[in-house]
């Protein structure tokens, strides 16, 4: 396959390569993707007081694509807002590196790798409110949720159980659960004989 | 002393026509042009003379005799001749074919073509290593198989079959064997006698011939018959209709003679310079796993994961050098990991990271060492930039980690 010169570039002359504390609070850290499907991105962020995205790193497993849109996000993060960062979008990534249509996945990857980021630290921080808290919901994907009817006890559907297991922690942390239970809801084809497991958090008030 | 780039290492996809087959071969382009099937001057009888001679050069390194041999236009045709033409011949005697998972796509997708005729195909996982036995495919035969299809060496991961045991249960049960010989023919013995193979599919540009030439072994005693699948003039006993492709045969057929003669220094140099590339590999990084049987494989084959690294993107950082190829999802539009790796049980993560290096007669040992070299620092610097292989590095259990399939 023969790749853009943008792409080219990014992976031979990749920015911000490497790692943060991911203990350290000011720091928030995404990994997204599975080794099974051949990308796994790290996207770490530091985050000052204000906000403001002042270091971002990264480390990718995946192909030329995959590393030069981790590389490409690193570079759009910085000196942006967490708000400004999260509304960086896959679509400008493919545009911008010339993504062919088998590679768009690459872009939606960063993307997500971006929000995970952004979610890790505000969690970090206590800084979700119950609204955040449900639209947040959206980096670790209710989208692609069509085949999952909510209901109003739910609070997401989510690919990963960890991420589920993550909230539910947050919930209890803020007195408010009670009674949870995690279950695996639906499978969707992801590749071949893959399937792609989500889960539903549900959450009830106790009285 | 400096090597010339980018070196050739994807003699598995095709090689380089050598240049003495080349030699054999341009006299018919401008001065033996005439058709094979013309009978009644002397253009069609020199070019009937020359397509002769071939076919005596191809049956001799099979084994075989001059009228077993049926010219394609490639092996994938030679497959799909083979596989439906025998199974529809044969269709009275019962429908039930056997094959391996990790055949080649003209014998996979000629089985799932018949499938739709209403045959019957079983599809045989091979063991770890990449291997049938004969034990299995007995188990596998039933009263009405009529054909059994398994490769001599696997295309990817150069793997060596037993087919002179499985040719023994295959003629003992009264079943056809076919064998799909392209990756063999010319780079270990392959002798059709002694394998009691009735059909094998051989192709020109795997063997320094042209590409867009082939050939079927048929055998002749027991008599084995086939449905032609291309209909015309009646060439090639009917098998095969079409004009020869008389520069193409011919190219062949020299291509074969050379193979012969050479074949026994050729295998030792080739596992020689094939072992000097993984021994320096392994010096050099940790974690590079083989991925197929060591010991029955290839001369010329090495297929190996290098864990943690992404296939695609380390070609991409050696290709202007070198090339070969990668089982990694990603050299495909499918985004499927290679459907080899994945039969032999090697797990998608290390089947996304294999890279499938293919030695040939033109390769040196500079060559290698020069491929060794620089496989080794790009895998270490995409280590460097691998999320997986840093939490490998923290003592992390990858398997223990909840992934996000996309």
């Amino acid at each position: 396959m023969a790749y853009s010169d943008k792409v080219i570039e990014h992976y031979e002359r990749p920015r911000n390569v490497g790692s943060f504390d991911k203990a350290d609070p000011s720091v928030g850290t995404g990994l997204v993707g599975a080794p099974a499907c051949g990308d796994v991105m790290k996207l770490q962020l530091r985050i000052n007081d204000a906000g403001v995205i002042e270091d971002a790193k990264f480390k990718t497993f995946g192909c030329g694509s995959a590393i030069a849109s981790s590389s490409l996000v690193t570079e759009w993060v910085k000196g942006k807002s967490i708000d400004d960062a999260g509304k960086i979008r896959n679509r400008d990534i493919a545009e911008e590196l010339s993504l062919p249509p088998v590679k768009i996945h690459c872009s939606v990857l960063a993307e997500d790798a971006v929000k995970a980021a952004i979610f890790d630290y505000r969690l970090k921080k206590g800084l979700l409110s119950d609204d955040d808290v449900l639209a947040s919901v959206g980096h670790v994907r209710p989208a692609g949720a069509e085949d999952v009817e909510l209901s109003p006890e739910d609070i997401g559907v989510f690919t990963e159980e960890a991420k589920a297991e993550k909230l539910l922690d947050y919930h209890r942390a803020h007195g408010r659960v009670v009674d949870a239970d995690l279950t695996r809801v639906t499978g969707a084809r992801a590749a071949a004989d893959q399937v792609r497991a989500r889960y539903r958090l549900t959450l009830k008030e106790v009285a | 002393m400096t090597v010339q780039t980018p070196i050739y290492l994807d003699n598995h996809a095709t090689t380089a026509v050598d240049p003495r087959v080349l030699a054999a071969m341009l006299p018919t382009f401008t001065k033996v042009y005439g058709n094979a099937a013309s009978r009644n001057h002397s253009f069609g009888w020199e070019a009937e003379k020359l397509i002769e001679t071939a076919r005596e050069q191809i049956a001799r390194l099979l084994g075989a005799s001059a009228k077993e041999i049926v010219f394609t236009s490639g092996a994938t045709e030679s497959s799909n001749l083979a596989i439906k033409g025998a199974a529809r011949f044969y269709q009275g005697k019962g429908k039930h074919l056997v094959t391996s998972r990790i055949e080649h796509k003209a014998t996979l997708d000629s089985c799932r073509a018949l499938e739709v005729e209403g045959f019957e195909v079983t599809y045989l996982t091979p063991d770890k290593d990449g291997l049938h036995s004969a034990e299995q495919v007995g188990a596998a035969l039933r009263k009405d198989t009529i054909l059994v299809s398994l490769m001599a060496a696997n295309n990817e991961i150069g793997t060596l079959n037993p087919i002179e045991e499985i040719g023994r249960v295959t003629r003992e049960r009264g079943v056809l064997f076919h064998c799909d010989a392209v990756q063999a023919l010319g780079k270990i013995p392959f002798d059709v006698e002694k394998a009691n193979v009735d059909l094998a599919s051989v192709s020109g540009h795997k063997l320094y011939g042209p590409k867009g030439v082939g050939a079927l072994y048929v055998r002749r005693k027991p008599r084995v018959r086939l449905t032609p699948i291309i209909d015309g003039g009646g060439h090639e006993r009917g098998m095969r209709s079409g004009t020869l492709n008389v520069p193409g045969i011919v190219g062949l057929g020299a291509a074969c003679e050379i193979a012969q003669r050479e074949l026994p220094e050729e295998m030792q140099r080739l596992t020689a310079l094939r072992d000097r590339l993984l021994a320096k590999l392994r010096a050099a990084v940790p974690e590079v796993h083989v991925n197929g049987s060591m010991a029955h494989r290839l001369p010329g084959n090495l297929n190996v994961s290098f864990a943690y690294v992404e296939g695609e993107a380390m070609l991409m950082s050696i290709n202007r050098e070198v090339a070969c190829s990668s089982g990694s999802a990603c050299t495909s539009a499918s985004l499927e990991p290679s459907y080899v790796l994945r039969a032999l049980g090697v797990g998608d993560d290390l089947a996304h990271s294999s890279i499938r290096f293919g030695l040939g007669r033109f390769n040196t040992e500079e060559e290698i060492d020069h491929v060794a070299a620089l496989v080794a620092a790009s895998v270490t610097r995409l280590r460097a930039m691998s999320p997986l292989w840093e939490m490998v590095q923290e003592g992390v259990d990858l398997k223990s980690v909840q992934w996000t399939p996309h």
